[in-house]
């Protein structure tokens, strides 16, 4: 059985709402098995490195960023004081940054098959006001961009769960470089892994 | 009053039946602040410093062997090759160690005020079939010290959670080195704290 690695981070808002245990068991209960956790709080630097931050990012940022901003119907000129892609990217890149940095964060690996489509699929729409119901993102927040833009900051999208096979591996490297995971049984394993 | 800490270990039987999550919440829903937290397979050095070493443990602890062996008409000789009380106490401590060793374990540093009292209370009696319900003991399990002597193993019970003031200061002290303890306010705290 090809089982694989996510990388998920509990957000600083989550961790002060005390919604450590709620998460961690989110994805226990469909059988992800937590290979690795710890608590931390990295400095600007690391935070910053999580993300490609390549001047296409950043732009394809700002893209989505506009997007947003057309749905809900804001002058993105008028709030954000540009409507360049670029200068939009690296302003929520900063932003970012500001937002992980309000405290302590829990980064986990989770394995299992499947286990990014599974844990994306948990976490929901990476904006919580468009998950949908049932996931993480929908039952904890109801935060937009147009609140957060109102309020100068970013979106709280208070659980990161990688994206694909290749960002968790770059992630779970990346945040825990050099570590061993050690292997064992969960109940589920004889039922479905054998 | 000043706040107290505790060492709450959730330990291989619960982490292999998925209930990591499940169990932490507990903890973060009675108030108590998570200021530590990482998933790894327990250091050989530091289990063997968890349990004392001292001959007043394992006579205590060989003590209450006997006393069980005696009750279940079971020759201490067969079953330990000893009768001596030391030399099963340190019997018994292998054992230990064997069991929190069987997989990961989830390691936390907790602080509240009255911490330890709460964390008792929340746990339960340490042997789960005396563990009343809506404890954490004994919601997830029962074993009994029956049970335990006849497969002559260690009780199985779901966590360890630290019983005295200065034991929880120690065990926080043993497990957690001081950069990876944090001080956050949880979004809660002025509400039950004002």
């Amino acid at each position: 059985m090809k089982t694989e690695r996510t990388l998920l981070i509990i957000k600083p808002d989550a961790v002060k709402r005390a919604l450590i245990g709620t998460i961690i068991e989110t994805f226990e209960r469909p059988g992800l098995k937590l290979m690795a956790a710890k608590m931390l709080q990295p400095a600007a630097d690391v935070i910053k490195n999580h993300y490609p931050g390549t001047s296409e990012w950043i732009s394809e940022m700002g893209n989505k960023t506009l997007a947003s901003f057309a749905q809900s119907g804001t002058d993105v000129q008028k709030v954000m004081g540009t409507k360049d892609p670029a200068k939009l990217g690296q302003f929520v890149y900063d932003r970012l940054i500001k937002y992980w940095q309000e405290g302590p964060i829990v980064a986990m690996v989770f394995e299992g098959p499947n286990a990014v489509a599974v844990a994306r699929k948990l976490r929901g729409h990476t904006i919580p006001a468009l998950a949908e119901p049932g996931t993480l993102h929908a039952m904890y927040s109801s935060d937009s961009s147009t609140v957060s833009s109102a309020l100068d900051r970013v979106v709280k999208t208070f659980v990161h769960a990688s994206g694909s096979t290749e960002e968790a591996e770059r992630e779970i490297k990346y945040w825990f470089k050099g570590e061993k995971f050690e292997s064992y049984t969960r109940e589920t394993d004889s039922l479905y892994l054998v | 009053m000043k706040k107290q800490k505790a060492l709450i270990i959730i330990k291989p039987d619960a982490v292999q039946r998925g209930l990591s999550g499940t169990i932490t919440k507990r903890f973060e829903q009675v108030g108590l602040t998570i200021i530590g937290l990482k998933f790894q397979k327990a250091d050989s050095k530091t289990v063997i410093a968890h349990y004392p070493s001292t001959d007043v443990w394992f006579e205590k602890v060989g003590q209450r062997t006997l006393k069980n062996c005696a009750a279940k008409g079971v020759d201490p000789k067969v079953v330990f090759k000893t009768a001596d009380a030391v030399s099963i106490g340190k019997i018994v401590k292998g054992w230990l160690i064997t069991y929190f060793q069987e997989s990961p374990v989830l390691i936390m540093a907790v602080e509240g005020y009255e911490c330890i009292e709460i964390i008792r209370k929340i746990s339960g009696n340490t042997i789960p079939v005396l563990a009343a319900p809506g404890t954490i003991r004994g919601d997830f399990s029962h074993d009994s010290i029956d049970l335990a002597n006849e497969a002559m193993r260690p009780l199985r019970n779901a966590i360890h959670a630290s019983d005295a003031v200065d034991d929880g200061e120690k065990e926080v002290a043993l497990w957690f080195s001081p950069s990876e303890l944090f001080s956050y306010e949880r979004a809660d705290e002025k509400i039950m704290f004002p």
